[in-house]
């Protein structure tokens, strides 16, 4: 046992249900991707600004439970706790290091740029750092839950920051690639408008929709959510 | 845009929302339903169940057996070695709901036939053994921390199931039986689903910070167990402390549920000091209370246990310290400087049925710990304790011996 803090897996399944149920609301409420993009032209810019950013904590909360659930599970699979009650945690770090992983590509690493990735990397580390370093030092774990809770709310904003920020230069530089192109109407050529298109150090968006598809999201939903209901009966999925 | 055009856009609209909420109320159902039924199931137990038994300070001789009706009654409890020809022991003088008989003269290391009868009507019968006076080998088990979370009945149910056929010879249940002391429908629950072990299993309990809500006044009406009837200001229904010989082994249950420096009154302390000094001669010695002195948890380390109770636990060679509060499976061990071949093992048995810790830091004198539903028993022969920690599905988390020293 390292002498670290580590969340265990049986909040997995209870943050997964939650998460997995919110991300179904979600899908429920919200437009749908071209619906949005409608939408977008139509409002003025700064409500699109405050639309991004309430969705960026949204996005952000769920890249970093993602963060907790797969950091989790891999602890229980390195050793940290015994493996003799695996019929109780099996469940749970499978759910973790699948839902883990699909909430963190989801959300940032799908088509990453390289700033995306340097920011989700400091993201990762300020989690882990505060996961298991900061709150193994902690005197009385229950009196920090609130702490545990404005980190994780600062780094969420951190998130809805940058992903805010992002849009706007983004748009800045839509916006003045409009008007480069209505001055230079008949030299514009075909490599310059490649050149203004972002540059993804990695695409895997449609390879990720073709696998989570909606139908292995329900599948997920129903399983996770019954894995919760167990759990809160001492119990698990393979147990019977 | 025409006036048809619109309202055609606004049943479309409303068609989407009607299709929307009727998901949403899809995906909300199962789970709202499934917290629905457990509330209700685990706010309504009735108060019957079946009687409990426990005991003072000397098992070998004395017993009590405790029950609960509805109603106020008098009830009478018969008794004998064949379970064929039970005789009438004791009536109760006066009636009441929360009943307890006391039995005294009872034949050392025997095992009792029970039968409660309310109007000549049998309510519940059951079976102990009196301890032995005499070294005898035997087991028990433990856990703790068997409150049920608000919204389902726990796990307590599965430890339960698992342990009914297990003839031990008690259990220990270290504190936080029940979830809010104060309320007595959490009493309800826990006797209801102790009621699967109750008839052969009696209880060894320890008070918990749980327990103690409501200025212990439900869980005293419950178990008279405790020797203790000084009133102070902190704890006006006394403190909860006790202690008995069984076998080889000396058991000391002590009041410390938060560690607070309020609960290290003098009465406890110095009734601890006499305890321990009484049972020195004792092959075994193991002390238990809620609070633990350190744990991979919520709490950490408890200074006033640390400062306090360690010292007097090394000093008389106490062989295992055993505590709950924090919900995860512990164990540790404690280096004795003054009895330096008896270094002190101590056990977190919060695995018994409370929703567990989100995380775990272990401490340097952590072994092995894991938050999982399970329960500890212990096998007691001439020279050696060997503790077994099991799943409830039977599979061994963690096992260790413990010679005399």
């Amino acid at each position: 046992m390292l002498n670290i803090f580590t969340v265990h897996p049986y909040l997995i399944s209870l943050i997964g249900a939650v998460c997995q149920t919110l991300r179904f609301l979600a899908r429920i409420w919200l437009p749908s991707e071209d619906e949005a993009q409608q939408i977008e032209k139509r409002n003025p810019f700064i409500l699109n600004v405050l639309n991004q950013f309430v969705n960026g904590i949204g996005q952000g909360l769920l890249f970093l439970f993602g963060v907790i659930m797969f950091d989790s599970a891999l602890s229980w699979i390195l050793g940290q706790w015994v493996y003799t009650d695996w019929r109780y945690q099996l469940p749970s770090v499978v759910l973790g290091l699948i839902l883990g992983l699909q909430f963190v590509f989801d959300t940032l690493l799908k088509k990453p740029e390289k700033l995306e990735l340097i920011f989700a990397s400091v993201l990762i580390a300020g989690q882990i750092y505060f996961i298991h370093f900061y709150s193994a030092i902690l005197e009385n774990l229950k009196d920090q839950f609130t702490l545990a809770l404005v980190y994780l709310s600062v780094l969420a904003v951190c998130y809805a920051i940058f992903s805010t920020v992002q849009y706007i230069i983004r748009n800045i530089s839509k916006t003045e690639q409009k008007k480069q192109k209505s001055k230079n109407q008949n030299q514009q050529n075909d490599s310059d408008i490649s050149r203004k298109t972002p540059k993804y150090l990695w695409n895997i968006e449609e390879k990720y929709n073709k696998i989570f598809t909606l139908k292995w999201d329900i599948i997920l939903l129903i399983i996770i959510t019954i894995e919760a209901m167990l759990k809160l009966y001492g119990t698990s999925l393979f147990i019977w | 845009m025409s006036s048809r055009g619109k309202s055609g856009e606004f049943l479309s609209n409303l068609r989407a929302i009607i299709l929307k909420a009727f998901l949403t109320i899809l995906l909300l159902t199962p789970v709202t339903v499934f917290m629905l039924v457990s509330y209700f199931d685990v706010m309504n137990e009735p108060d019957k169940h079946r009687p409990w038994v426990s005991w003072y300070d000397d098992p070998a001789h004395q017993i009590y057996i405790g029950w609960e009706t509805e109603d106020e009654s008098i009830g009478t409890v018969y008794l004998g070695e064949d379970p064929e020809s039970l005789s009438p022991e004791k009536t109760e003088s006066t009636a009441c709901k929360i009943h307890h008989i006391n039995i005294e003269g009872l034949n050392a290391d025997t095992l009792y036939f029970y039968d409660v009868r309310i109007d000549d009507e049998s309510i519940g019968k059951g079976q102990f053994r009196t301890a032995p006076t005499e070294y005898t080998p035997f087991s028990f088990a433990m856990t703790s921390d068997t409150q049920q979370p608000k919204i389902t009945k726990g796990h307590h149910y599965r430890i339960a199931k698992a342990i009914e056929n297990r003839n031990y010879t008690f259990l220990s249940i270290v504190g936080d039986h029940i979830d809010s002391g104060d309320d007595k429908q959490h009493f309800n629950n826990f006797f209801k689903t102790a009621s699967i072990y109750a008839d052969t299993i009696p209880f060894v309990p320890v008070i918990g910070n749980h327990d103690e809500r409501g200025r212990m006044y439900w869980f005293t009406r419950y178990y008279p167990n405790s020797i203790n009837k000084t009133v102070i200001p902190d704890f006006p229904n006394g403190q909860f402390y006790w202690s008995f010989n069984w076998s080889n082994v000396h058991f000391t249950n002590c009041h410390f549920t938060h560690g607070y420096s309020r609960e290290f009154t003098d009465t406890q302390m110095d009734w601890l000091e006499n305890d321990l000094k009484s049972a020195k001669d004792m092959p075994f010695r193991i002390v238990s209370f809620h609070c633990p002195i350190v744990g991979s948890g919520f709490y950490g380390r408890n200074e006033n246990l640390l400062n306090i109770m360690l010292p007097l636990l090394k000093q008389y060679n106490v062989s295992a310290v055993i505590s709950g509060h924090e919900h995860h499976w512990e164990r540790g061990l404690f280096l004795n400087e003054i009895h330096p071949d008896n270094d002190i093992t101590y056990l977190i048995l919060g695995g018994g049925g409370g929703a567990f810790d989100p995380g775990l830091r272990p401490q340097p004198e952590t072994i092995i710990a894991t938050p999982t539903p399970c329960y500890t028993e212990v096998a007691a022969s001439s020279n050696s304790l060997t503790f077994r920690t099991l799943t409830l599905e039977g599979n061994l988390i963690d096992t260790f011996f413990m010679g005399v020293s």
